[in-house]
């Protein structure tokens, strides 16, 4: 869970460290969906811990004559 | 002459061969109604009508000199302008995308066969801005309208392909999908629409959304005619590092009509318990698959969990990917995105790294239940959507949130997902069914859906645009 305040901080700096810059109005909004955002993502740590890799990365497809 | 709203590209095609109409005089027909609909249904960003009428005649000569090159020969299709073509710009329905990308682009591959296959492009069909953000007014784009009910979306991002397709503005064609961006317009515009295995159709030449999960999918009114189009589509491509090397199916040879011995898996948790599913849509759904167990398939319920959290990580995953294609012109052309795609596209800066691989990690875990569901099922099947088509203001980003989807489960796992008609609601909007595939099952999904239409004539029900605004009539 997350409060309106630290809502806002956490918005307003995730958006200043990616150097985007909305509306006033957009950024209200986007606090308002910040904490059903910040559920979801959380939500899906409940699964997978025993799954490694998240995603499969070969260096072999980068040299297709070794395969 | 006046050629019906609800001709299937497989009527087209046959009466093409028996000389009783002209890739020239259908094309026509379809570029005049394409044009006369431009502002109030919003289906195309540009008209190609001199390429359109050139292929035509190419057509027409090429059947009168023997030559047959296959169904598509002389037929009308939309191609989403979120797809490179030779001879029309694209734009994504954006102000941001570079111009000089399209001419570095030539025709994307799935473009070029369907070229050489003989279709005939009546032009570029509207997209949500880069297939991720509803209609923003004040961009100078099309606004699509659905043509059962102008007031309710036609949903996206196919949006223009699927107004097309119903209001007969082109008999078929190209959407991408990935979160549901073949089968929603398909779903609310009341045709078929199938969002294929990832890697089955090459997607070069298309401007991406969420690299990992998007696909190009036929969009056309009947199971038959997506078939007729996947045929052409699918297969390898030595320059697209995405697609497949599985055999290409004869689709339409799969279409026999017989599902019997075939088993579906219901899977009720989420898909038909949900509070916000709409009883019209779920009554569909499953009268439809009565039907198909009347021709003699059979159905059981199961539970598949986590479907609500499947389709949070595909939306996670999809707008990380975005985020990083997009992040440089968001910093730097906020305001030229708009507001609904700035929106969307805004999340990929709030969720966080460890967010995205663990998106991918939940997808490994997901994957394998429904590999496990795979085992005792042929097909599943879904209502294709909680409610019949929308109003714009009920589905801004924040609402959507917290709304139920069925579509995304499936572009995270990479399935093949065919929505079809089932009914209309009491208030004329069409209904529909998802039915879900293996991977490269494509076959199996048309043969089912072309079993059920075989019986059913929602697909080819086409919607009245009496009182839809039109320049027919108005002087030159």
């Amino acid at each position: 869970m997350t409060s309106p305040d630290l809502s806002k901080a956490f918005v307003e700096a995730a958006l200043a460290t990616a150097r985007i810059a909305p509306s006033p109005d957009e950024v209200e909004t986007i606090i308002g969906d910040y904490p059903k955002l910040r559920e979801i993502a959380d939500a899906l740590f409940e699964f997978g811990d025993d799954l490694e890799p998240a995603l499969t990365y070969d260096p072999l497809d980068y040299y297709p004559a070794a395969k | 002459m006046t050629i019906a709203n609800n001709l299937t590209i497989k009527e087209a095609a046959e009466q093409l061969r028996a000389g009783t109409l002209t890739s020239v005089e259908l094309t026509t027909e379809m570029v005049n109604k394409a044009k006369a609909y431009f502002d109030s249904l919003g289906a195309y960003v540009e008209i190609t009508e001199d390429l359109a009428l050139e292929q035509a005649a190419a057509a027409d000569a090429d059947f009168k000199a023997g030559t047959d090159k296959g169904a598509l020969q002389g037929i009308p299709l939309a191609v989403k302008d979120i797809i490179a073509m030779i001879g029309a710009p694209t734009t994504a329905n954006s102000r941001v995308l570079v111009p000089a990308w399209v001419p570095a682009q030539g025709d994307a591959p799935v473009v070029a066969r369907l070229r050489e296959a003989g279709a005939v492009f009546v032009g570029k069909a509207t997209t949500s801005e880069f297939a991720c953000g509803n209609p923003d007014e004040t961009k100078g784009f099309p606004i699509p309208r659905n043509p059962w009910d102008t007031t309710r979306t036609p949903a996206g991002s196919s949006s223009g392909t699927g107004i097309a397709v119903v209001a007969g503005l082109a008999l078929g064609g190209l959407g991408t999908d990935t979160g549901g961006s073949v089968r929603g317009p398909a779903t609310v515009n009341g045709h078929s629409g199938l969002k294929v295995t990832y890697g089955r159709v090459p997607k070069s030449g298309v401007v991406p959304l969420g690299y990992s999960l998007d696909s190009i999918g036929p969009m056309a009114r009947s199971a038959y005619d997506c078939a007729v189009l996947l045929g052409t589509m699918a297969g390898w491509e030595p320059k697209d590092p995405n697609v497949a090397k599985a055999p290409v199916d004869d689709y339409v040879a799969a279409l026999t009509g017989d599902v019997s011995g075939l088993k579906i898996g219901l899977p009720t948790e989420y898909f038909f318990d949900h509070p916000l599913l709409d009883p019209e849509v779920k009554a569909g759904a499953l009268a439809a698959v009565e039907s198909l167990v009347g021709l003699g398939a059979t159905s059981e319920e199961f539970v598949l969990p986590h479907a609500e959290l499947a389709k949070d990580a595909n939306s996670l995953i999809m707008i990380g990917e975005a985020q990083s294609y997009h992040k440089r012109n968001l910093q730097t052309k906020w305001s030229s995105y708009g507001k609904w795609t700035r929106a969307n596209l805004v999340r990929g800066a709030i969720w966080s790294a460890s967010d995205f691989s663990q998106a991918n990690r939940f997808r490994q875990y997901w994957s394998k239940l429904v590999a496990q569901a795979f085992e005792k099922y042929d097909v599943l099947i879904t209502p294709s959507a909680p409610t019949p088509a929308q109003r714009p203001d009920e589905i801004t980003p924040s609402k959507r949130l917290l709304m139920p989807s069925y579509t995304g489960q499936w572009n995270l796992t990479g399935l093949p997902a065919l929505c079809v008609p089932t009914g209309f609601s009491a208030s004329g909007l069409p209904l529909s069914m998802q039915i879900i595939g293996k991977p490269f099952a494509e076959a199996t999904v048309l043969k089912v859906a072309d079993a059920f239409q075989r019986i059913t004539d929602y697909h080819v029900t086409a919607p009245s645009l009496e009182g839809v605004p039109s320049l027919v009539g108005a002087p030159a």
